[in-house]
């Protein structure tokens, strides 16, 4: 394993650990569901942005300017 | 019928099987153990859960389980994975077979290509040991984000009649699960490469368990490989590469579904005990190559 991935490994480790413990800290059980739409909107709008950004730079490398060497 | 409708029928029986088997309504194998072992209670996933029970090994909990379904089911999992490699995930699992199959139906240009562009390794040991920790920080993410939980649910719909309490995280867990890593990933298969923790625990052992020549997996014969890309395209993991006019196979994500082996035009790729063949047949050309730039 490369030395990118193990610094990889950790910041996935660390960022996941550092957000439960801070939800925990903050009285989230994830069990009342009030912040359904806080959550979702934002996951699902960088869903959408990554779609439309992936089919933009396809459009763009296929289209006059070609791909940047 | 085209090779692949029949390898993909094939498959989507054993994911079917895999229904029939561990979740509610059906439940088969958790009615079978429950039986055998004297247990009572629902015979849904949440009976077997690998997650918690992993999570369990992984923190030293496991003292506080008696001999149940849950950890019999556990150890049945590692054993399996010990000889036969990761074959829950490419054999049985609906859980990861659902996104992967729906994604067959969008358009390929919709699709991301998440496994080409970021390498899943990293990312799943890195969430299977925040997983494993998260107890020791008095937290826990077994429930918070579950597929196989999710996966019940919409099986509760015709039976029960309604989908469950839907918190928070279980809805992004079905936005990540389905749509973002299912729908519009290319293979479908981004919530088992990223996010499963039963699948990164099967892939670490079996990562560790494919250097013994008793116990199975797959394996390249190089002789026969002509670097098609076949597999290389049709692999839902993204587990195989081609570089540099040579195929590459990354162990930490193959499944073991042997759909690659099914579409192989020469045979080169076949499942079974002995040497893989991987690294072996790359030492030996590239010990051919020094050999012939020395002669």
């Amino acid at each position: 394993m490369k030395k990118r991935d193990l610094g990889t490994m950790a910041a996935v480790a660390g960022t996941t650990l550092l957000s439960a413990s801070a939800a925990g800290a903050a009285g989230c059980t994830g069990a009342c569901g009030a912040c359904s739409f806080t959550c979702a909107l934002p996951v699902m709008g960088v869903a959408c942005l990554a779609v439309g950004g992936q089919i933009l730079i396809k459009k763009k490398s296929s289209g006059k300017g070609g791909e940047k060497k | 019928m085209k090779k692949t409708t029949k390898l993909l029928i094939k498959r989507a029986i054993g994911y079917i099987i895999g229904l029939v088997l561990f979740f509610a309504p059906f439940g088969l194998y958790q009615r079978g153990l429950m039986a055998l072992l004297g247990e009572h209670g629902n015979p849904d996933i949440h009976k077997v859960c690998y997650t918690m029970s992993i999570q369990s090994l992984l923190t030293g909990g496991l003292a506080k389980y008696s001999l149940g379904v849950a950890l019999v089911s556990l150890y049945l999992l590692m054993i399996v994975t010990v000889f036969f490699g990761p074959v829950f995930c490419g054999r049985l699992c609906p859980v990861g077979a659902l996104p992967e199959y729906l994604s067959r139906i969008m358009p390929e240009k919709l699709k991301l290509k998440l496994k080409d562009k970021v390498n899943p390794t990293p990312i799943r040991y890195g969430f299977l040991i925040a997983f494993a920790a998260a107890p020791l920080l008095g937290t826990s993410l077994t429930c918070t984000f579950c597929g196989f939980s999710f996966m019940q649910r919409l099986l509760n719909i015709p039976t029960v009649g309604n989908i469950g309490v839907l918190l928070s995280s279980t809805i992004i867990t079905g936005i990540l699960w389905l749509i973002i890593g299912g729908l519009f990933n290319a293979g479908g298969r981004g919530w088992c490469n990223y996010c499963c923790p039963v699948g990164a625990f099967q892939s670490l052992i079996h990562a560790v368990c494919a250097r013994l020549p008793f116990t199975f997996k797959l394996k390249i014969d190089r002789d026969k490989c002509k670097a098609c890309g076949l597999c290389a395209a049709a692999c839902p993991m993204g587990s195989l590469k081609l570089e540099g006019g040579e195929l590459h196979r990354n162990i930490h994500s193959c499944m073991e579904c042997g759909y690659c082996k099914g579409l192989c035009p020469t045979g080169a790729l076949s499942y079974g005990t002995g040497r893989d063949g991987w690294n072996d047949s790359m030492i030996s050309i590239k010990k051919k190559e020094t050999a012939d730039e020395k002669a």
